[in-house]
Formats: C-alpha cells, structure tokens, sequence
C-alpha cells in the first residue's frame, strides 16, 4: 500500500472537558475518496476540525504527508498547505469578489494578486465552470455557486488532500449531484484524496470508496463501502438500509434519524 | 406535522422549518427522548443545521458525566470558581491586546499579511464617512452649549471670556469624548458585526485553514485605520465646536471675531493640541479592542451577532469615559 497522505494515529479530542472522540485512527491513500459517516452529533465535523488544526487534539498524531502537524515548525506549516478545505456555506469573504477570493490563499503566500496569480485564479475557476463570476461578489451567488467558488480557493494551492464537510447541505438534488460529479472528476485528473462528511445517500453512493463510520467518538467500521454492505457491523447496515430500503422510502436520504 | 411509519417511528415533516426557538426545541428534545425509552425513534425530514444544532445544545451527550455532589463549602465554592472565571478572562484580554499590537508590527515587517490594500479602505469606511456626522453633532453641541454659557456670562459681563470656556471644553474634553462616543456607536459596531457575521459562517476558519492570522489579516487593518482616524476625527471636532462658539459670539453676544479668536489663542496651549491627538488615539485602541475582542468570541447563529453589536457599544462608550476620567486626572488635577 502506497504512503498515506492523511495519517490519524489514537486522536482523542473534545470541548471543555466533554470527551467527544475517543481513539480515533484512520489512513488515507493518495487519490482516494472517503466518506465519513455517522449520525448527528456522533463527532464527524469536530474529527475535520481537529485534523485541520482548527482545534486542538486532546492527544494523537495527525499526520498529513509523514509531517507532524502537532509538531508546529516549518515542516508542519509547509504540510498544512496541502490541505484544502470546502466548508459548508463555501465561507468565502464576503467583502471580496470572486476573483479575489480566489486569489487569496497566494496572497497570503506573499504572491502579488495579479499577473500570474491571476492566471492560476482564473484557470481554477474556469476548472469549476465559473468563469464569468470572477467579478462578483459571494452575496451575490447562488448556493451552488458559492461551493463552487469556495472549492476553487480550496484548489488554488494544489493540495493533495481536500476537506468537505456536508457539501451538498442546502444544495437541490440536481446542483447537488453536479458537485459530486465535480468532485469526482477532480479526484481522477488532479490526484487528489478527499475526505467527506456528507449524509446524501446519493452521494455516499457516487463517491464512498472507502468510509469511516462514527459512532459515539469511535470508529465502528473502517474500511470499503461495499464491505460495509455486506457484513459491517449491525447498526452500519441499518443505517444503510434504513436509507436502501424502498419499502422504507419515506426515510429517504433525506432524513435525519435521531438515536 | 407528525404523522406515524411503519416500525412506529415518529417522523416529523421538518424540512419547511427555518427557525426553532427555546420551547420547540425543548419539545423535540423531550419527544426524542420518550421515544428512545420506548425503543422508537425520531426521525426529521431534511433538518435544517440550525435545527440539529439546537438539538445537540440540549442533549447532556452520551457520556457527560452526572454533576457529582460535591461536599464542602459551596458558596465559598461559587466565589472562588467566579473569581478563577474572571481573571482568566483578563488574562485572555492581556492576552488579545498584545497579540494586536504585535500583529501591526508583524503586518508592517511583512512576516504575515492581509489583503493590500485592507488598511486603506478601513480608513475610508471607518474614518473618513464618520467626518460629516462627526461635523454635525459637535457643531450643534458647541452651538448649545455656546449659547447657554454665554447668556451667563453676558449677566456678568464677561462674555469674552466665552472663548475661554469653548477652547479649554473641546480641547481638552468635548472633541475628543463625543468623537469617541460617535464612533463606540458607528465604527465600532460595524466591526463586531463584520467579525461576528464571518465568525458565524465560518469565514475565519476558512482564513484560518489558509494560513491567515485574523489579527493581521481583520484587526491590524482596522486598528490602524482607526488610531490614525480618529485623532484626525477629534481635531476636526474640535475646531468645528469652537466655530460654533465663535458663532454664538459673533451674533448673539455682539463680541468681534477678532477679540474671540485672540481669547482663544491666549486659552488654548499646543500641549492641548498634543493630548487630543494622544486621548484619540488610545479611545481607539480601547474600541477596537473591545469591538474585534466582542466580534470574535461570538459563537452560534446570527441572533448572537445582534447581542454581540449591542455589547460592543455598550462597553466601548463605558470605557472611553473611564478612560477619559483617568486622563483628567492624572492631566489636570
Ligand atoms: N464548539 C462546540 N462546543 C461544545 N460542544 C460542541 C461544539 N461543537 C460541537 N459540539 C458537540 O460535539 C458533539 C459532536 O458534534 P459534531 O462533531 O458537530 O457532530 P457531527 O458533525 O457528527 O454532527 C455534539 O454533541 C456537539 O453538541
Ligand atoms: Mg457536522
């Protein structure tokens, strides 16, 4: 097996003092899309923002590309530029364009925002069929748009692994299913590795190679989403069926069950 | 809007849902529950994030811990955790205060960045559209304080010294107060509301994951715009409350403009001039720092941006006036 890029060895992290996961380890292959899953509150959102840096692990190491993040120095900081993050509402600067937008992860490398970093910009956004909204601003897209948008800064520095944390919530079916697509053919002509929090049974079906299903802060299964089918633990699959199962399509994908 | 499944699962038809206040909330919680004990579950169409947010806020979670009774002294208890509680909260602030300080010189050596450009148009945003409001509330304060001090002093018949009064007032306390005050209530609450809004949907920790350092990259701009406006602001504030008095003067009191402005250069000294820019300045910093301070620590929806605005105003005029209460003392008593 090739070298992870994402390594997560015994991450344990919380709020406050509240324990919310417990142990968590988890590999990702470069070019690979995982999926992680699990119900409401079972700690998905804290697991990214912990391996972003964003909070603090309890203890554990998260390693993106052999590096230490935890470790700090340059190495980390240099690591930490392969991570490129899609969170939920795009989060794009609001008193930015597009365009700028785009462009800021260069600025912020020190890059002038013309010329060549305009070059890249533009070619990032025509990548996500959003050219001709260089100089709007986010308040003035659709949804879709704005994770478009969003998904172009994250690409602009060439990560190697891409976050997203339930892209498609508040997306239509159809712009939906766009963006899995996009997502998709990114994966297969940048090489990327993506990890998803996503709830979209149509979704975890056009994208699940692997997942990693969460329950209570544990991982209750690691591993091929066919596996998962087949002989995951009970409650993966009644998770899975409860979203398969015609008989039961009224809870379609898209309902939330409670526990 | 409940209707039952098979399995005698409660389904709840959520998805047209946009807001959910204490009480429904509370409902849902208490429904969820009852149905676990009977071994159903809840289930919610489409909810929106808000909605399980809200919903995650009541559940104590799986593994919270009983508060265990605790022996001993609770009242000296409480004390002691209050007292823990606020001093952190000062140590945090130090804390904010320094990392703002440093943040302007790490913008100015280049060794972290903002968008270019940033400061400038802070400046006009917060600094140069306050002018004309700025002009007009000192200009008719001077006006009417102009005019109620003259009248006593033409009872005497001391109305030159008018001049005295409104040079030694907007020098050393008027200008610069009000000017502060304006801008606790205009720039101020712009910022919390910028900061808290990009809080509230992630936009920081976008900036965060993209390497951003949000004292360099918000508050530096800001800082700067603000401490060089608004020493800039005070004097303009000041020279229009003087006009007004000199208006009083002229026209109601029938001195000349001449004797009034002879008047007033005899009352009002450089050092004046030297300690409105110096005030300014340091009311700047302290609503900055209370505003990016209230901005960034928001968390939740957008109701708490509403709440964090509210508090910025508040305590950015409370302690401009202590601030200028230390001044007066240590200055002139
Ligand atoms: N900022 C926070 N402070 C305290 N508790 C939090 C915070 N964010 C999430 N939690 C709690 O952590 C648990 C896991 O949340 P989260 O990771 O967001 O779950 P998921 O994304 O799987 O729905 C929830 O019980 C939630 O209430
Ligand atoms: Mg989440």
């Amino acid at each position: 097996m090739p070298e992870p890029v994402l390594s997560v060895r015994d991450l344990r992290a919380g709020y406050g003092t509240r324990e919310i996961l417990k142990k968590v380890s988890v590999d990702v292959a470069p070019g690979e899309i995982r999926v992680v899953l699990g119900g409401s509150g079972s700690g998905k959102s804290t697991f990214l923002r912990n391996v972003l840096g964003l909070e603090t692990p309890w203890s554990g190491e998260v390693r993106v590309l052999g590096e230490n993040l935890a470790a700090g120095g340059h190495a980390a900081d240099r690591a930490r530029n392969h991570l490129g993050v899609l969170f939920q509402q795009g989060a794009l600067v609001t008193s930015l364009t597009v365009g700028q937008n785009v462009m800021l992860p260069l600025v912020l490398d020190g890059i002038r925002p013309d010329g060549a970093a305009e070059e890249i910009a533009r070619a990032r956004l025509s990548r996500v069929r959003l050219s001709h909204a260089w100089g709007l601003y986010p308040g003035e897209l659709s949804g879709g748009m704005r994770k478009r948008a969003a998904l172009a800064r994250a690409l602009v520095r060439e990560p190697r692994i891409l976050f997203c944390d339930e892209p498609s919530a508040g997306l239509d079916p159809l712009t939906s299913k766009e963006l899995d697509e996009l997502l998709l053919e990114l994966r297969d002509t940048l090489g990327l590795s993506i990890v998803l929090v996503t709830h979209e049974l149509d979704s975890i079906r056009a994208l699940a190679e692997k997942v990693l299903y969460l329950h209570l802060g544990e991982v209750l299964f690691d591993g091929p989403f066919q596996d998962a089918l087949d002989h995951g633990p009970a409650r993966i699959r009644d998770f899975f069926a409860r979203r398969l199962d015609p008989a039961d399509a009224i809870l379609s994908s898209s309902w939330e069950i409670l526990t | 809007m409940a209707h039952r499944a098979q399995r005698e699962d409660l389904l709840l038809l959520s998805d047209r849902v946009e807001e959910v206040d204490a009480l429904a909330a509370g409902c849902l919680h208490n429904a969820r529950r009852q149905a676990s004990r009977t071994g159903r579950r809840l289930a919610l169409k489409s909810p929106t994030a808000r909605l399980l947010q809200r919903l995650d806020a009541l559940d104590p979670g799986p593994d919270a811990p009983a508060a265990p009774a605790r022996p001993g002294l609770p009242f000296l208890e409480a004390m002691g955790a209050r007292g823990w509680k606020w001093a952190r909260h000062q140590r945090d602030g130090a804390v904010f205060a320094v990392e703002m300080i440093r943040a302007v010189f790490d913008l100015a050596g280049g060794r972290s960045r903002t968008w270019p450009g940033a400061t400038w148009r802070q400046l006009h945003e917060l600094g140069t559209t306050a002018l004309p409001v700025v002009l007009l509330l000192t200009g008719l304060i001077g006006l009417t304080l102009a005019l109620l001090m003259g009248q006593q002093l033409a009872e005497y018949g001391a109305s030159i010294h008018l001049a005295t009064l409104m040079g030694v007032a907007f020098t050393r306390e008027v200008g610069p107060l009000l000017t502060a005050v304006i801008l606790a209530g205009r720039s101020g609450s712009a910022i919390t509301a910028e900061l808290a809004s990009m809080k509230v949907q992630e936009e920081i920790d976008a900036l965060r994951t993209m390497g951003a350092r949000e004292a360099v990259f918000l508050v530096a701009p800001r800082l700067l715009a603000m401490m060089i406006s608004m020493p800039i602001l005070a004097l303009f504030a000041s020279a229009c409350g003087i006009s007004a008095g000199l208006l009083i003067a002229v026209f109601e009191l029938g001195l000349s403009p001449d004797v009034y402005l002879q008047i007033l250069s005899e009352a009002v000294v450089a050092q004046d001039i030297f300690w409105i820019l110096v005030k300014s300045a340091v009311f700047a910093f302290i609503i900055v720092f209370l505003a990016c301070r209230i901005g960034l620590s928001v968390h939740g929806g957008s109701d708490a941006v509403g709440r964090a605005t509210t508090s910025t105003v508040v305590a950015g005029i409370f302690w401009t006036i202590i601030a200028d209460c230390a001044f007066a003392l240590v200055l002139y008593l």
